[in-house]
């Protein structure tokens, strides 16, 4: 699950994921929620993850029925065969929202620097930035309105500014600030009574009735008004930006350029955004003001897609103006593939490799972050289908624990999923045809499940097991060979390659004999995946994403029952690991 | 034998079958070669030699003709009431004006330059094509009709029904193309056949559809639009109007929704894009935006502004000379146009045209009714005109209006229907001024702070504020269109009497200047019946689509268990004739 997405009550959670390496790590997670009445309530999941380093733990889901904060900390634990300790944690902040506020969240018009009055909301950024002097400045704020899709350029002049205003569609709280705070200005000298007629109210800290510069920190218990925002900016696997703000900063500056190595986390990369990359942008604003009547919790969420170095940028009603307004293309594009609608799941992943048993949970973040429909059918290997369809909450999250359901047939499952937008844009009414999209990665609309045995032996292949080196960028030849035992006729190999973000390749092998041999090129992939970092600079595991490959064999076993063998491994930039076999032997 | 004849009639089904796959992929009719002529509705028109230009000036009720070789201005001659387009015959002989409020169509004798014929064409006119010499299509929008005219003997031989509001016309050979002004309808009239044939929609939440122009090398339609997002979630004052041209096909009569541009971003918030014109040669699109006093100059190739040039008040025309060299703009609150130097696209003169023998207030009521840009008026996005345009309502119902779902009410004979609003929230009209400082952001016209409504009087506070509550007062009234048969007006206003419906709808007006709940949990202000032929939907919210359903809808005005259906539908013919 995206690292502080806003729910909605009635929305539920289930601690469902990956962990990668593929180990069976220890995981422990313990949902913390500050109810708005003040209450406080703790929920702990722990369980292990499957050899691959899929859980979904076990218990009921957590279905949120009260609007407030959250705090959700993950730790996973793993000690290898040879004593070492593997060990990640994350904390996840966010809102649950109360959908009886009069109070709507914002994003900032306009570019970054320039948070004018009359900045636009939707916007070429080129164009605009020559229109207001702002020269290369190409940066947008987190986009003005929910749902809206900001464009951001693989450079230095690209990035987001994260910001975050109020719209009081009711008024007694702009009626407050503007009675208690009525001098105030803006970095950029707009006052607040412009402020409120262009509905960007600031996020001000009072305290005894005025504005104080140190006031929020050191007279906490004398806020008046106390007004601050989880701000969640989120690349698959990756966080760029997570803080509150607010406070005594409502303009505090944390943009971030494209070229932001964000802090060299696993995956990240060291040319940090690349064109092709995606980010979810989470907020979660929380207003309480007794004297205006006000305690409101509110959520946001839009979504930012990375172009090319010399691209456009700028900010965008969704679905490609099937809402009207102006269109900057797809979401993305990779190769001939346009996704102008796509879920990036969270919980079971395309073309992923679990053990037999495992729960199939299908959750999510649909870009865009509006409500959708979403339809499903699932078909196990023997043939039975089981179809549902539940709308994603409004800003695009998407889990209906209800319909999880146990892989319990090993072989090779299909999930087809067709994803409609539900809802009315930023810039209008969705107008006929409206764009639909499925899960990102999935192929003519569907993505298969492998689910082996717990006891499935592994896959054997041409490299050695364990950690192994790697020339960073440099192709790699595998080969893979069925079992002995098993029958030469009706054999069939796959492989998967993917990232956290996306599914590279998806595709059958050609078996000589019983042996499949493929080469995973990070340079061939990434002329249609240009996210896909290629040039081998840097050093250590952090150099660039962290690539999934498995490898599949289904066919008749040596018992002359059908059966599926897999083999997982993980590149780490300049580092192969393969710990199949290690774990297997561990687990015995 | 039996076998034979299932063969037969398997075959005989997919032939069926495949034939109508290919009649649905079939144009339903052939467009005409890029030579044939093309011709538009539009407030300012060009003679073929590229000589002449003339000009509808609507607030002065006439037009004016320009020697564009020389620029100079030739002659304003007085036509009939509200000039709003124009034509020039193919000969460039004659000029034939649609006049709005006059219901008139003058011809004028361009070498002599004076009106050698008028004729009552119906109600409301509003766009004109020449045909050939003799003839002309003429758009009606109070009758939901185009009409083909002689205008030599005045006879009207073909009156073709269209979708509501009819407004810009394009003639392409045998295709007419009309626009419709509150809705994103787009009709293709078969002129041979006298019907319209086909109707797409650019979209539901398309306004102000004044004109199309068309490029016979691509075979593309421009429609200048506004889009009224009556459903936004929450109003803020960049999500109530988007400026756009809208881009169809005329090959598929399909919109090209990735062709679209929406002006806000391709140039910068405009207001009431009004007319087109196309300079192929360059690709360049230039866009008349009427509420921001600008052209947007579009590169196609890349869909952003190549520049943005300030022009006169209220352009509603642009017309390119026959080089491409200079673009001409028909300010039409100014009575002038500017001539754009398309090398470098700066003003190379601005001419008047139009002596402006009108009151004060009217022309600067109206400039600030139709203005977006003005910084006390808004903020370019919103301008009164476009839910208002000519006093009319665009039949929307807008959702998270403050207070409410509420629908968009026709604006005619307002000094007598104090107070305003639903709730009777502003007891004079000078408390639009709340208005235009909060859903137009705009500064206000009133110096500093207003009074608050109900309060002291806002009029008398600014001259500008009360030019504006002159404008929208003196609206001018459209005729009532006699839509049904006398008996039956005369059965609903009995029945109008019968059940005392005049209680609260009484005098000429039918209001009681008071507010009352009629069932719908909120005290309502009295509307007026007059105009109601042309203000659907109804209630104050909208809830009622027709005059039929405020009858049978629960509350109050239910009468559906008392009168049969046949009564309510009279009842609905009287109320639809007021006021006579």
């Amino acid at each position: 699950m995206p690292s502080g997405i806003p729910f909605f009550i009635g929305d539920s959670f289930f601690p469902a994921g990956r962990i990668a390496p593929g180990f069976p790590a220890d995981v422990s997670i313990k949902v913390m929620l500050y109810h708005k009445t003040g209450e406080v309530m703790t929920y702990d999941y722990s369980g292990r993850a499957d050899r691959y380093g899929y859980f979904r733990l076990t218990g009921e889901p957590l279905i949120f029925d009260q609007a407030g904060e959250y705090v959700i900390d993950y730790e996973a634990r793993y000690v290898d065969v040879n004593g070492a300790l593997w060990a990640a944690s994350m904390r996840s902040a966010g809102v649950i929202a109360d959908d009886t506020s009069t109070l709507i969240a914002h994003g900032g018009r306009g570019l970054d620097g320039f948070a004018t009055s009359l900045a636009p909301a939707w916007f070429n950024a080129n164009q605009l930035a020559n229109r207001i002097g702002a020269g290369n400045n190409t940066r947008p704020h987190f986009p003005y309105f929910v749902g809206d899709v900001a464009r951001i350029r693989d450079s230095r002049n690209g990035g987001l500014r994260p910001a975050m205003y109020i719209q009081d569609t009711q008024g007694n709280f702009e009626a407050w600030l503007l009675g208690t705070v009525p001098d105030y200005r803006n970095a950029y000298g707009v006052s607040i009574n412009r402020m409120a007629i262009e509905d960007w109210l600031p996020m001000l800290s009072v305290v005894g009735g005025t504005q104080n510069e140190y006031g929020a920190s050191l007279y906490s218990n004398l806020l008046v008004n106390e007004a601050y925002a989880y701000i969640s900016a989120i690349r698959p696997d990756v966080t760029a930006r997570q803080f509150v703000l607010g406070g005594n900063s409502p303009l505090l500056d944390l943009h971030w350029d494209s070229e932001d190595p964000y802090n060299m986390q696993l995956g990240a990369g060291a040319a940090g955004d690349r064109q092709g990359d995606y980010l979810f942008l989470y907020g979660g604003l929380v207003v309480r003001n007794a004297e205006a009547g006000v305690n409101a919790i509110v959520p946001y969420a839009a979504f930012a897609s990375v172009g090319a170095t010399d691209g456009t940028a700028g900010v965008y009603p969704p679905y490609r103006g099937a809402g009207g307004g102006a269109t900057d293309g797809a979401l993305l594009t990779f190769g001939n593939q346009r996704h102008d609608v796509f879920m990036h799941l969270t919980g079971i992943r395309p073309y992923q490799v679990v053990t037999q048993g495992e729960i199939l949970t299908l959750t999510g973040q649909i870009a865009p972050t509006l409500t959708s429909q979403v339809a499903v059918v699932v078909t196990s290997p023997s043939g039975i289908k089981t179809q549902f369809s539940a709308m994603s909450n409004p800003l695009g999250y998407f889990y209906r624990p209800e319909h999880d359901m146990v892989l319990d047939e090993i072989g090779i499952w299909t999930v087809e999923m067709t994803i409609t937008p539900n809802t009315t844009t930023s810039a209008g009414d969705l107008n006929r045809p409206i764009p639909t999209g499925t899960a990102l990665g999935a192929q003519n609309w569907a993505f298969s499940v492998y689910v082996v045995s717990r006891t499935s032996p592994v896959l054997s292949w041409s490299r050695p097991e364990g950690r192994i080196a790697v020339s960073a960028g440099a192709p790699l030849n595998f080969g893979v060979t069925a079992p002995n035992t098993w029958s030469g006729s009706g054999l069939r190999a796959y492989v998967v390659v993917s990232t956290a973000s996306n599914i590279l390749q998806a595709q059958p092998l050609t078996l000589t004999g019983r042996t499949a041999s493929f080469q995973y090129n990070p340079t061939t992939l990434s002329s249609t995946f240009p996210n896909l970092e290629a040039d081998g600079r840097g050093t250590g595991a952090s150099g660039s994403d962290v690539v999934y490959i498995s490898f599949i064999i289904t066919g008749t076993d040596g018992d002359g029952n059908a059966n599926i063998i897999a083999r997982t491994a993980s590149v780490f930039h300049d580092r192969l690991y393969s710990v199949d076999t290690e774990i297997l032997r561990n687990n015995e | 034998m039996v076998m034979r004849f299932s063969r037969w009639i398997l075959f005989m089904l997919i032939c069926l079958i495949l034939g109508t796959v290919s009649a649905q992929e079939r144009p339903l009719y052939a467009l005409p070669d890029a030579n044939t002529r093309t011709t538009n509705s539009a407030s300012i028109v060009l003679t073929s030699t590229g000589r002449v230009i003339a000009i509808a000036n609507f607030l002065n009720d006439t037009i004016s003709l320009l020697d564009l070789q020389t620029r100079t201005s030739l002659i304003e001659i007085p036509v009939g009431d509200d000039p709003r387009t124009l034509a020039f015959t193919p000969n460039n002989q004659l000029l034939v004006v649609a006049n709005r409020n006059s219901g008139t169509l003058s011809v004028i004798d361009v070498p002599n330059r004076a009106v050698i014929r008028t004729f009552d064409v119906g109600i409301l006119p509003y766009g004109v094509v020449t045909i050939d010499d003799e003839s002309a299509y003429v758009s009606l929008q109070g009758t939901n009709e185009v009409i083909r005219i002689n205008f030599v003997t005045g006879v009207i031989s073909a009156r073709i029904s269209t979708p509501p509001n009819p407004t810009g016309l394009a003639l392409w050979g045998n295709l007419l193309y009309v626009t419709h002004l509150w809705r994103g309808d787009f009709s293709l009239i078969y002129t041979p056949q006298a019907q319209v044939v086909r109707v797409i929609s650019t979209g539901d939440d398309v306004s102000l559809a004044q004109s199309v122009m068309i490029d016979p090398a691509s075979a593309r339609a421009y429609l200048p639009q506004s889009r009224s997002n009556a459903n936004a979630r929450a109003l803020t004052f960049d999500t109530i109007i988007f400026p756009v041209v809208n881009v169809v096909d005329l090959r598929t009569m399909t919109l090209i929704r990735d062709a679209r541009i929406a002006l806000d971003v391709a140039d910068r918030p405009v207001n009431s894009p009004f007319a087109v014109d196309l300079d192929p040669v360059r690709g360049l699109l230039y866009v008349a935006n009427a509420g921001t006093d600008d052209i947007s100059v579009i590169e196609l190739a890349t869909g952003l502004a190549r520049a943005n040039v300030v022009v006169g008040k209220n352009p509603r025309g642009v017309v390119l000379n026959l080089d491409n060299s200079i673009a001409v703009v028909h300010n039409a609150i100014d009575g002038t146009v500017s001539l754009i130097d398309t090398r470098d696209f700066s003003i190379a003169t601005t001419i008047p045209l139009s002596d402006l023998n009108i009151l004060i207030d009217e022309v600067i009521g109206a400039e600030l009714f139709h203005n977006a840009s003005d910084e006390r008026m808004g903020t370019r996005w919103v301008s009164c005109a476009n839910c208002h345009f000519d006093g009319q309502s665009d039949g929307r119902i807008w959702r998270d209006f403050p207070g409410g779902a509420r629908n968009t009410p026709v604006l005619y004979n307002l000094s007598d229907t104090a107070p305003y609003t639903a709730t009777g929230a502003w007891d004079e009209l000078a408390d639009v001024e709340f208005k235009i400082r909060t859903l137009h952001a705009g500064y206000g016209l009133i110096e500093g702070t207003s009074n608050p409504p109900l309060g002291d009087p806002n009029g008398g506070l600014s001259i500008d504020l009360d030019a504006l509550v002159y404008y929208i007062s003196t609206l001018p009234i459209p005729p009532t269109p006699i839509t049904q048969s006398a008996e039956m007006v005369s059965m609903g206003e009995a029945i109008f009497a019968e059940l005392n419906c005049a209680t609260c709808h009484s005098g000429a007006l039918g209001l009681d200047g008071l507010s009352h709940d009629v069932g719908m949990g909120i005290s309502i202000q009295t509307p007026t019946l007059n105009w109601l032929w042309m203000s659907a939907p109804y209630f104050h919210d909208g809830r009622a689509q027709t005059l039929q359903e405020v009858f049978l809808l629960e509350g109050t005005h239910q009468i559906i268990g008392t009168k049969t259906l046949a009564e309510i539908n009279a009842l609905v013919a009287y109320l639809q004739s007021l006021p006579r």
